[in-house]
């Protein structure tokens, strides 16, 4: 059962996120950094930030380039509308002409 | 028997085609079905043409009612509820396809999805729609990890007593009322299934306009349901 709300559960994620980073900033890990690695701990937040904001921003371009436009469905439609339309009107229905005036059957 | 509510404002030219395509396709699946049409009081004689099909359809089958949204719900009397778009967006061609669905999974909602799933599709978004949509979408899953892949989606099927506890327990309207249905079924334990859907944006109307104010809307329900639920 989910207990605690996705907003609960983001703010628990970011916190230990945050401690984490903080321990190693003040070198409660014992960790061996090389200089590469130490500068990327200083800066890990806003690297995680900018890796995390272009992953979103690549997937959303994917996702929209990749996109299935279905002409087909709707030359289906209009064809089904086509149809419809005479069947409804041997039917008996009358439809009403935007104009204003009555087709009959 | 599956009850088909269709809420409407002005669709006297969208609703008797709809009708036909039902009748059409669920005949042909050998579907036990009624439509209640819930007219909020269009102008454009809407209520005529649902009268002038329930002649032609029989007034067992054919309902028109003139109240709000959703209350359609008390009228129907089949077991099993669809909830469809009037304006031919939806094509009933995938109702078959979700009773079908609903069976082989034994799931308690089938919803429509036009963003996962071979054959789905939207026709009529330009570029601006669909980096709209799926920004929102992406943004939808991030926050609210929902299992379903189209949130905003309104083309589902439900077992009648699920949906009439969704409706008691969700308070929100439009969009964020279909992403607010979802969200609650999975907490309360409901089982999704999915089927893709093709979507035919505006058939007679000019450019889907989606507007700054409702993508506020949007947003201030994503993040609503981010924090309550």
């Amino acid at each position: 059962p989910m207990a605690l709300t996705k907003l609960m559960q983001w703010l628990l994620g970011g916190g230990c996120f945050i401690a984490l980073w903080l321990a190693l900033m003040h070198d409660l890990i014992p960790v061996e950094l090389t200089p590469m690695g130490r500068h990327v701990t200083n800066w890990l937040p806003l690297y995680a930030g900018g890796l995390f904001g272009l992953a979103s921003a690549l997937t959303i371009v994917y996702r929209v380039l990749m996109f299935n436009d279905c002409p087909e469905a709707h030359s289906e439609l209009v064809r089904e509308i086509d149809e419809a339309k005479a069947d409804l009107a041997k039917r008996g229905f009358k439809f009403v002409d935007p104009k204003g005036d009555k087709k009959t059957s | 028997m599956y009850s088909i509510i269709l809420p409407t404002y002005n669709e006297r030219d969208n609703l008797p085609l709809l009708v036909w395509m039902i009748d059409k396709y669920l005949g042909a699946a050998n579907i036990q079905y009624e439509i209640v049409i819930v007219d909020d009081g269009s102008p454009d004689g809407t209520q005529e043409a649902a009268k002038q099909l329930a002649k032609i359809y029989s007034e067992d089958r054919i309902l028109g009612l003139g109240t709000a949204y959703l209350h359609g719900l008390k009228h129907a009397k089949g077991d099993h509820v669809i909830l469809m778009d009037a304006d031919l967006s939806h094509h009933p061609k995938f109702i078959p396809q979700m009773v079908a669905k609903m069976r082989s999974g034994s799931f308690d909602i089938v919803t429509g999805s036009r963003y996962e799933g071979e054959g789905c599709g939207v026709y009529g978004w330009d570029l601006r729609r669909k980096v709209i949509s799926r920004g929102a979408n992406f943004l939808a899953q991030l926050l609210l990890r929902p299992g379903v892949s189209d949130l905003t989606g309104s083309f589902r099927l439900y077992k009648r007593e699920v949906l009439q506890r969704l409706v008691d327990s969700c308070t929100s309207k439009g969009y964020v009322f279909q992403m607010e249905m979802m969200v609650r079924a999975r907490h309360l334990g409901y089982s999704i299934g999915e089927v893709p859907i093709t979507f035919v944006d505006r058939m007679f109307y000019g450019d889907s306009k989606l507007g700054g104010s409702e993508i506020v809307q949007y947003l201030k329900g994503l993040l609503t349901l981010f924090a309550t639920t």
